[in-house]
């Protein structure tokens, strides 16, 4: 391999350098989320041109910058919108500001705009992704794992002179990391290391190590390429001794990184710089986790600031702007459960994670780590995290059907289920609870600080749901009084009744003296109290629940305040340490801020309010199943001219409890994707959100739910259609059987179709049409309104699209209201618009499919349950079609939208198959089925692909503009080009996608996740980021196209190698070697695993058909160089 | 309405359910204690009563026997609502013995009148008024009592009473001397709208005074100065202008409360009239509020029916102060009245009334972990009375009576001539003064007597031949009689005696007969008698007039033994000796046979009989009344029987010979009479007060062999957790079985007397814990009376609770349970506390019938398979339960037949 002994050097200086670069862009990914894709693509870019000479410069440049990183990373939680302009602080490094330029100019040459509106919105600093290999782990190797990593970044700063830059010895460890030591040969020394380490961790190693070889062989052509990138490289060279340095911080931050990521970023990097790459953007939004927010103060600026979480995230939110300062954000596979600042430390937070494992992080400074990794032998903590300095940590393990409050011992086991615990008066007392018990510890000797306590239980009779505890230091002058203090305490119950126990400590009274006075009873709510807290002064209490009210008691003249009309119910109040703030978390997954006095809101964090995901239980029967499933498919667009404006409807609240009116989503929420904030949220149906939402049986009132979002291509219009049925307990009396109920409910089903104008001075969409029962009901049933199964937007003018139940497809067009010839104007000059529908076309009811004439339909079998409908690009053609259970084809019809004639009808889509998605693009109409994404010629009517999917929940999304689609299945998805018969890009985001929507422009495509977090996949022009590795996914998931995807693109030989390498460790010499030499003659490896999955499928029956197998064949072959195609 | 049913199948019984009688319940307007707390007291504490005024002016005086409620007696007013009332208690007297005589309590009341009342609690009747030149009172107090100083030279005084009237006059009235006089004006507040609506004492001699003026004024009784004046300010938006002060209380340590028309309860420093802390207590007027012992309870009432109650509590800093605890909505109605007695230990409840009529019991000192309860808003003693053979059923109010007759259940069901089920046959509207008090009707239905306070009336009924009517008839009796007036009467079972209990609580016995010439008609023999109570020792009391007021009184079922009982739980007995003897003169007069010798001629008897001195001794029919010559014998009760009836006995046809053989006048002798004693066992059943059960052989002054082996504990479980208390009773004795149907306001209860109805364990059982008490080691007891309840209701279960009940504390490892509410189990142990010592005549029965188990035993099987015991509590509320009788079915196969009255709520 290395010939001379400076070779060596070089390699060896330079190897852990790109692997450097590599690292850092994995991590800076986690961390760095201020930097768009795009910027970060193209500053990578730049970078990667000019590679070599990197090398040469790195250690002249890199000295002189030792103290740049940490400056910089502690510059870091005050950026915000303008964080990359407002760099200079008065301690910065004048090199600084120039690096950043540099990197701008660079942009420049890429997409300017793109990148700086990016740059500008992305406030984050700090954001996830550790992802891949961290899955792969368990917690114990990662503790390991981190240990290690700890350890040798210790060793290396010891005995490296003081010149050493921080970077470089980040450099080091992460080298060291990689299993390798910077000063000696890397390969041989993976070869030792392979001895001593673990079989997986080596199989990584000894991957990246790899991976790092043929990047030294790609710099070096790149070398040769970008030698004018050269003039650069000094600023270059220093940024990236900010980011390795910043790199280092993350992994010894993080902990949880490993090894294999690292390698892993290498080979990601190499690939992404040969040609335009789809990546995955981090991810934004998320829902708040069920825990009280802490309000802190921001030790470098001052400012209020209010700490967070979200499952994966801890979010620093600045009261100020309402804007996240920083965030931090663990792997996947582990939430949050709970988090606490530290009594002594303010400015440290402990965080615990579900699967037991608590650190520290320092939140005031931005990059620090976490510092204390301890991990439990906790197998699941309930939440409820109280810090003490007496104790220490005190948290809740939950065991079988019990709670322990445990610190570094268990220190008090309950019988019954504890939820969350609070410590008062310097943890001489503790107060946990859950919803049968209460439990007081009292230290025994409050001098001390020992553990020793005296817990007593409480049963409770009704259920409480939350509590408050506060002490009230007892008068100083009062006459022996022992007691170091009184304990008040504020319990809510489900009843809606709050309990106020005036002083709970003399329960801890000798045996027979124990009592507890009766507590009083503050009775205004009328369901159960979601959160009750004390004001700092004890003379009010707050308290709020489902009926969107806050209560504000005078506890000394039993007066009562209300803010009443909240948007949504309250599931949380904090207190801030001043008392001059309230936060209130609500069902709406927002947090708002309100001053004490004035109650006006100050600060409002508003996540994505998508709903809940429903755990249904007990099927009812499989059609109702189906109907339910259907119809909560996410309804959400993007917004046609504000590229980043989800629309999305939401419920009022996110559903505690699976009720037909929390399901319901009668909201349209207008969400920020770039910058993760919400909007607007407006209502699109009636509800009662504020209102009194009980019937008289005190069932809650269904609203209606909002089952399709349209807008139309100039964002003018926007079409929603709306459905309600009655609630079963209101027709149950009807009824005898199970069929009778639906049915007498799907009479009374009530569906609006809905257009919207966009109202530019309100800032609003007003209704414009309503459409009251726009399709009948199948079947020929006159009672009800009939579902509309679909409901598209004309791509190109004013109009959409709907398909009922009925089998009739409507286009809506708007027609100018004309009175005596003049068209009628409205408020502001607006022409008013009355929607009509202009066409309706029948779809021929499957007769000519076979089964028509089966005389065993019932009528039930011809309700149509699935319908797909999509307009070709020019809007000339509507392609329709209609599943129902009694077809087991489908037949898709193509309309002429202007005449409304059936142009062509088509079988075959299908071939009994369910019938998914269909789509227009370009020439090619894309039909998605169970299992499969067929691509079909228009031009030559004729199956152009088609690829196997695997099975799952499919979601379709179009983007003509870059002329791809993409096809989302669970939690992965694929992106095509019709023209191409692989996948051009392939990525598992180990997290259920709910939505996914075509961007526009060459956005590429945003998906919605069941958490309601949100991410971009997009096209960038250069390498800039990794794309997730699907290394973890390798083993475990299919590939997406296993079958048909001959891996002809390289990075699918790599999976595979991988997925080998990672099989069969011990041939790691051979491996390694072989892949080194194929690297650098970069012919395509074909293994016979391979082809034998292209040709080996058993049953003659089963093969592909001969052309399928030959493009398969070929695929595998015929690949293109990898340097060509890079070019 | 009338309903007809059975009632299960083992214990038959035909059941005229009855809701036609319009019984009218009138609103509680006032509630006083007779003290307030056992504090401040010297010596054995005075009896506690309880006194309710209702709006058409009656007063009941209810006995809270630690927490067993029973209503004892009520005075009758005039139709004017009790608007106040107040007790006071003279000082004490020590007698030439030593002794100390405690001082009599004293009941007043106003009502909308320019008087106030004093009441005759013996009498049951108003006993003097103090009017002024004053205005209608609306408000009064009494002054708190004396209490020694130490310096002694304090002569002991009495307490004064301070009113307010609707001018805004203040008047100050005393009791001194056993009287009550105006004795001056305290204060005259100009202005229109000066009403007085409250007034208390803050101590012995400063009164505070709320006005309709929002105003609080401050009066000192010493020097007739106003001290302080204090202004609630305005009403609140929509309330009007000024605000009431409806009520205002004095807390113990000298700071005011008040509630106002706003809601609102203030608390006012006692010394500098500061405002110390207002609490929004209610949405709408807050009419009355009390305050407990401690002063550091406080809970109010208001219009809507809520009950607030508030706690002092430490709070900021060791701060004291006041905070609302909670509220319930304990009244349908308004609350309009309260009421508070706590004591440290035992009975600790505030009395709450208003329109809904019934007063409502809300735990004070153990608040939230008892819980509420309602008493009965019908009167204990039923108004209801029956002619069973004549199946007709009498009720009255006021000044009316009401008279239905009950068709015969085949009259009903006939076919083709249904009858109507029940008719109102008779409505007599009396021409008396005062209102009925009580009305007795003979079983056969033709002789029914009313009373008043003054006045006793006796009609003869007859059936009309024309209509279903019944035709009246006013039968004579003599002036000196029925001028008596009376409060209890009763018939005897042959309809010939009449007991009447006068107001002083003297028996007067009537005798009735046929009319010699007008045979058709009855008339009441011209002479009566008075009958002797004994005067057994009593131990001094405050009431000690009152407790010799008679209530129960019952003729045994041969008419010839009548027992009557009093408050107190004393038994006079009387009985019948020689036989009837139609033949003998009517109404023989003639000296005791001590001293007949100097008998005068009997002549002149009818002259004299206006002068009815003791020694006289009136025969009729040859026989006469007599004092039971055992009466000494029986035992005081524990408490005033509820109910006194005599167990039926089958009359052996004692064909003898008419009248008294060998009972002859002759010169010697001209009075001549027999003393045979009647015949026969003559068995008394006596339920207390306290739900104790006893049953005596009147003639041998003893218990009874059935209530040796049946004692009160031995009653069922499910009747001993019943709180309402035993109104009356019936006997259903016809066939083998001997059942009494017993009922309350609220239930209806068979007991099986004619064998051993009980198990034998749970007696034994009781024996073996009441000699354990017996022994007496005191901590048993302390430890029992803590066990008491606090007056209201049970323990509030545990799932429906406030706060918890129980914990388990953990300290070093070590667990242990501890009870939070320190509750007792079971309240029949209460009931047993007091026997003891009250009744060793009773226990010693009890004991000796110990050995007897095993005869218990065998008696229990024997008479297996039949119910012991019957229980229902869908009969509410209950007005009175009376025996009805068919006579067209033969004897045997008659079945009990009653009518249960019942007053829709």
């Amino acid at each position: 391999m290395a010939g001379t002994k400076h070779d060596q050097n070089l390699a060896s200086g330079k190897t852990p350098k790109v692997v450097h670069d590599d690292g850092a862009k994995g991590s800076s990914k986690k961390r760095k989320a201020e930097s768009s894709e795009v910027t970060e693509s193209s500053s990578k870019k730049v970078r990667h041109r000019v590679a070599s000479p990197m090398v040469i410069i790195w250690n002249t440049h890199g000295e002189t910058d030792t103290e740049e990183p940490t400056k910089k990373r502690k510059r870091q939680p005050v950026e915000t919108e303008t964080a990359e302009d407002v760099q200079p602080l008065p301690t910065t490094n004048s090199v600084e500001p120039s690096a950043t330029r540099d990197e701008g100019i660079v942009v420049e040459e890429e997409d300017m705009a793109d990148a700086e509106e990016e740059e500008i919105i992305q406030p984050r600093t700090v954001s996830e992704e550790q992802d891949g290999g961290g899955e792969l782990e368990e917690d114990v190797e990662m503790a390991t794992a981190e240990n290690a990593v700890e350890d040798e970044v210790v060793e290396p700063g010891a005995t490296t002179t003081g010149e050493v830059s921080e970077a470089k010895e980040a450099e080091r460890a992460v080298v060291v990391k990689n299993g390798a030591d910077p000063s000696k040969s890397s390969t041989k020394l993976s070869k030792l290391q392979r001895q001593q380490n673990r079989k997986l961790e080596l199989s990584k190693l000894s991957l990246g190590e790899h991976e790092v070889q043929r990047e030294k062989a790609e710099v070096d052509m790149n070398k040769a390429k970008n030698k004018e990138a050269r003039i650069e490289k000094g600023r270059i060279v220093q940024e990236r001794a900010q980011e390795l340095a910043r790199e280092v911080k993350m992994f010894k931050r993080e902990g949880l990184a490993e090894t294999a990521v690292a390698g892993w970023h290498v080979k990601e990097v190499r690939k992404q710089k040969k040609r335009p790459a789809w990546s995955l953007s981090n991810t934004v939004a998320g829902r708040f986790i069920n825990h009280d927010p802490i309000f802190a103060k921001d030790s470098p600026t001052g400012d209020a600031v209010l700490i967070t979480a979200t499952d994966r995230e801890i979010l620093v939110l600045s009261v100020e702007t309402s804007l996240p300062v920083r965030t931090y954000a663990l792997r996947r596979g582990v939430s949050i459960c709970s988090f606490s600042l530290d009594n002594a430390d303010p400015e440290s937070l402990h965080i615990v994670c579900d699967n037991g494992l608590s650190f520290t992080w320092r939140w005031s400074a931005d990059g620090s780590g976490p510092q204390d990794l301890e991990p439990s032998d906790a197998t699941f903590v309930a939440g409820g995290l109280a810090n003490d300095r007496g104790p220490g940590l005190l948290y809740l393990k939950k065991s079988k059907g019990n709670s322990a409050i445990w610190s570094s011992r268990s220190l008090y086991t309950a019988s019954k289920r504890l939820d969350e615990i609070q410590t008062v008066s310097d943890g001489d007392y503790v107060i946990a609870y859950g919803p049968e018990a209460l439990v007081l510890g009292m230290r025994k000797d409050t001098g001390k600080k020992s553990n020793d306590y005296i817990w007593a239980e409480l049963p409770m009779s009704t259920a409480v749901t939350c509590m408050d505890a506060r002490v009230i230091e007892s008068d100083s002058t009062s006459k022996k009084d022992k007691r170091p203090a009184r304990i008040s305490l504020a319990v809510g119950k489900t009843d809606g009744k709050i309990h106020l126990y005036d002083d709970v400590t003399s329960v801890f009274a000798d045996h027979r003296q124990a009592s507890l006075p009766t507590p009083r009873v503050l009775h205004w709510h009328r369901e159960a109290v979601s959160a009750v807290k004390y004001s700092r002064d004890g003379s009010y209490l707050i308290s709020g629940g489902k009926e969107t009210v806050l209560v504000l008691w005078q506890l000394n003249t039993e007066k009562k305040q209300f803010l009443p009309h909240l948007t949504s119910e309250i599931e949380r109040i904090v207190v801030s340490p001043e008392g001059d703030r309230y936060a209130i978390q609500m069902g709406d997954n927002s947090i708002m801020v309100l001053s004490t006095s004035e109650l006006k809101p100050v600060a409002n964090f508003a996540g994505l309010q998508l709903a809940c995901p429903i755990l249904r239980s007990s099927p009812t029967t499989v059609e109702y199943e189906h109907e339910m499933q259907n119809s909560k498919s996410v309804a959400a667009v993007l917004h046609p001219r504000h590229a980043n404006q989800l629309l999305l409807a939401v419920p009022a609240t996110q559903p505690k409890t699976s009720t037909n009116a929390a399901e319901a989503r009668p909201f349209l929420q207008t969400f920020d994707t770039r910058t993760s904030r919400h909007v607007t949220r407006q209502a699109l149906t009636r509800n009662n959100v504020t209102d009194l939402n009980l019937g008289p049986e005190r069932t809650p009132v269904a609203p209606s739910d909002t089952t399709h979002v349209s807008i139309s291509d100039d964002g003018q219009w926007l079409a929603t259609v709306d459905e309600w049925m009655p609630p079963a307990s209101d027709v149950e009396f009807l009824t005898t059987s199970w069929e009778e109920l639906v049915e007498e409910r799907r009479k009374r089903r009530e569906v609006y179709l809905k257009i919207w104008r966009w109202d530019e001075a309100q800032g609003l969409w007003t209704l414009s049409s309503r459409v009251d029962a726009p399709h009948a009901r199948a079947a020929k049933q006159t009672q009800g309104a009939g579902r509309i199964l679909a409901l598209v937007a004309d791509p190109v003018s004013a109009g959409f699209a709907t398909l009922g139940e009925d089998g009739r497809v409507r286009i809506w067009k708007p027609k100018t209201r004309v009175r005596h010839g003049v068209a009628m104007k409205g408020d502001g000059d607006v022409e008013l618009v009355e929607w009509v529908c202009k066409r309706t076309v029948e779809l021929p009811l499957g007769s000519e499919d076979g089964r028509a004439d089966s005389p065993v339909d019932t009528a039930r079998d011809h309700v149509p349950l699935k319908a797909c409908l999509a307009y070709s690009e020019d809007a000339s053609l509507l392609a329709a079609a209609l599943t129902s259970a009694a077809h087991t084809t489908t037949l898709v019809h193509f309309l002429d939208t202007s005449s409304g004639d059936i142009k062509a009808t088509k079988s075959g889509f299908a071939g009994g198959e369910h019938l998914e998605h269909v789509g227009f693009l370009d020439r090619y109409f894309i039909t998605v089925v169970r299992d499969a994404v067929q691509i079909w010629d228009l031009v030559t009517d004729a199956l152009q692909q088609r690829m196997v999917l695997p099975s799952g929940a499919t979601l379709l999304a179009i983007n003509s503009a870059d002329g791809t689609f993409a096809v989302a299945v669970d939690s992965r998805i694929n992106v095509y080009k019709p023209a191409e018969t692989w996948a051009v890009h392939k990525d598992d985001c180990h997290q259920y996608i709910t939505a996914l929507l075509a961007g526009n422009g060459n956005k590429g495509y945003m998906l919605l996740f069941d958490d309601a977090t949100i991410r971009t996949l997009a096209l960038t022009g250069a390498p800039m980021r990794r794309a997730l590795p699907d290394a973890p996914a390798a083993p475990k998931a299919p590939e997406l196209t296993i079958e048909f995807g001959p891996p002809q693109d390289e990075r699918l030989a790599d999976d595979a190698e991988m997925a080998e390498v990672l099989a069969l460790p011990a041939a790691d010499t051979k491996a390694s070697g072989l892949i080194l030499d194929e690297a650098e003659d970069d012919r395509p490896v074909v293994r016979p695993e391979q082809l034998a999955s292209i040709l080996d499928v058993g049953q003659s029956f089963a093969m592909l058909p001969v052309r399928d197998m030959f493009e398969a064949v070929v695929g595998l072959y015929g690949r293109r160089p990898l340097v060509h195609a890079a070019a | 309405m009338d309903i007809r049913q059975h009632v299960g199948v083992s214990s038959t019984m035909d059941v005229h359910r009855a809701r036609f009688v319009p019984y009218p319940t009138s609103a509680i307007s006032a509630l006083a204690f007779s003290r307030s707390s056992d504090s401040g007291y010297t010596g054995a504490f005075p009896a506690l009563r309880l006194a309710v005024g209702r709006a058409n002016g009656d007063i009941e005086i209810w006995n809270p026997l630690k927490g067993q409620w029973v209503q004892e007696t009520v005075c009758l007013g005039d139709g004017k609502s009790v608007d106040g009332l107040a007790w006071t208690q003279d000082p004490d007297e020590v007698d030439s013995e030593g002794t100390v005589l405690p001082g009599q309590q004293r009941l007043f009341s106003i009502a909308s009148s320019q008087a106030v009342t004093e009441w005759d609690l013996a009498r049951s009747e108003p006993k003097r008024k103090s009017t002024g030149n004053f205005s209608e009172v609306w408000c009064f107090a009494a002054q708190p009592r004396w209490k020694t100083s130490k310096n002694a030279q304090d002569e002991p005084r009495s307490q004064d009473m301070v009113a307010g009237c609707g001018d805004g006059t203040l008047v100050l009235l005393s009791t001194a001397d056993n009287d009550l006089q105006f004795k001056r004006f305290l204060a005259r507040v100009a202005g229109k709208r000066a009403r007085c609506m409250c007034i208390t004492y803050q101590n012995r001699d400063v009164v505070v005074a709320g006005f309709a003026d929002s105003m609080i004024r401050i009066y000192d009784t010493r020097n007739n100065s106003q001290v302080r004046q204090m202004s609630l300010g305005i009403g609140l938006p929509g309330a009007p202008k000024n605000a009431f002060v409806w009520t205002i209380k004095v807390l113990p340590n000298g700071d005011i409360v008040s509630g106002d028309s706003n809601g609102e309860v203030r608390i006012w420093d006692g010394r500098n009239h500061s405002l110390v802390q207002r609490l929004t207590g209610h949405d709408n007027d807050c009419l009355d509020l009390v305050t407990s012992a401690d002063g550091h309870t406080i809970l109010s009432g208001s219009i809507d029916g809520r009950m607030s109650i508030y706690r002092q509590t430490l709070g900021e800093g060791g701060r004291k102060s006041w905070a609302k605890h909670s509220h319930r909505r304990a009244h349908s109605g308004e609350v309009k009245a309260m009421a508070a007695f706590d004591s440290k230990n035992g009975l600790s409840v505030v009395v709450s009334g208003g329109s809904d009529a019934a007063p409502m019991l809300t735990p004070l000192r153990e608040h939230g972990k008892e819980n509420s309860r309602s008493l009965s808003s019908l009167p204990q003693q039923p108004k209801i009375v029956s002619a069973r053979k004549a199946r007709l059923i009498a009720s009255w109010w006021e000044k009316e009576i009401s008279i239905w007759r009950i068709a015969r259940q085949a009259a009903i069901d006939d076919v083709p001539q249904p009858e109507k089920p029940r008719k109102l046959v008779a409505k007599l509207s009396l021409d008396v003064k005062q209102a009925i008090r009580s009305v007795s009707v003979s079983a056969d239905g033709k002789l029914l007597a009313a009373v008043t306070a003054s006045e006793i009336k006796v009609f003869q009924l007859r059936r009309r031949t024309d209509s279903d009517g019944l035709a009246v008839r006013k039968v004579h009796a003599p002036q000196e009689f029925t001028s008596l007036g009376a409060r209890l009467l009763s018939f005897s079972a042959d309809a010939k005696w009449l007991a009447v209990v006068t107001p002083d609580s003297e028996v007067h016995i009537a005798r009735f007969a046929e009319d010699p010439e007008q045979p058709k008609q009855l008339r009441c023999l011209p002479h009566t008698i008075e009958l002797d109570r004994r005067h057994s020792k009593r131990a001094p009391s405050s009431l000690s007039e009152y407790d010799r007021a008679l209530v129960r009184v019952a003729f045994a079922s041969d008419s010839s033994v009548l027992v009557a009982g009093d408050v107190s739980g004393y038994l006079d007995s009387w009985v019948l000796e020689g036989h009837e003897d139609l033949t003998a003169t009517a109404v023989d007069i003639t000296k005791h046979d001590s001293d007949k010798v100097s008998s005068n001629d009997g002549s002149d008897a009818e002259s004299d009989s206006s002068d009815d001195d003791d020694d006289a001794l009136v025969i009729f029919y040859g026989q006469h009344w007599t004092d039971n010559p055992a009466g000494h014998l029986l035992p005081k009760l524990d408490s005033a029987p509820l109910a006194l009836t005599f167990r039926p006995t089958i009359l052996t046809a004692q064909a003898l010979t008419n009248g008294n053989p060998g009972v002859h006048s002759t010169r010697h002798n001209p009075h001549a009479h027999s003393h045979a004693l009647p015949p026969g066992e003559h068995r008394l059943w006596i339920m207390t007060a306290r739900h104790e059960m006893y049953e005596l052989d009147v003639l041998a002054g003893r218990l009874s062999d059935w209530s040796r082996r049946n004692p009160t504990a031995a009653l069922p479980e499910a009747f001993r957790q019943i709180k309402d208390r035993v109104m009356d009773a019936v006997w259903d004795v016809a066939g083998q079985h001997q059942r009494l149907w017993l009922h309350g306001t609220s239930w209806v209860f068979m007991l099986d007397v004619g064998g051993d109805s009980m198990d034998a364990e749970s007696v034994a059982l009781t024996k073996k814990r009441k000699r354990k008490a017996r022994n007496g080691n005191g901590e048993e007891r302390s430890a029992k009376r803590h066990q008491l309840g606090s007056g209201a209701g049970d323990r509030v279960e545990s799932e429906r609770s406030l706060g918890p009940q129980s914990l388990t504390r953990t300290e070093n490892g070590h667990r242990a349970n501890i009870d939070l509410t320190r509750s007792e189990q079971n309240a029949d142990e209460d009931e047993d506390v007091e026997v003891d010592s009250d009744l060793p005549a009773l226990q010693l029965a009890r004991l000796r019938s110990n050995g007897s188990k095993g005869e218990v035993a065998r008696r229990d099987q024997g008479t297996e398979g039949q119910r012991k015991w019957w229980c229902t509590f869908k009969y509410r509320p209950i007005l009175g339960m009376v025996p009805l009788e068919d006579a067209t079915i033969p004897e045997e196969d008659r079945m009990l037949e009653v009518a249960i009255v019942e007053r829709p709520i």
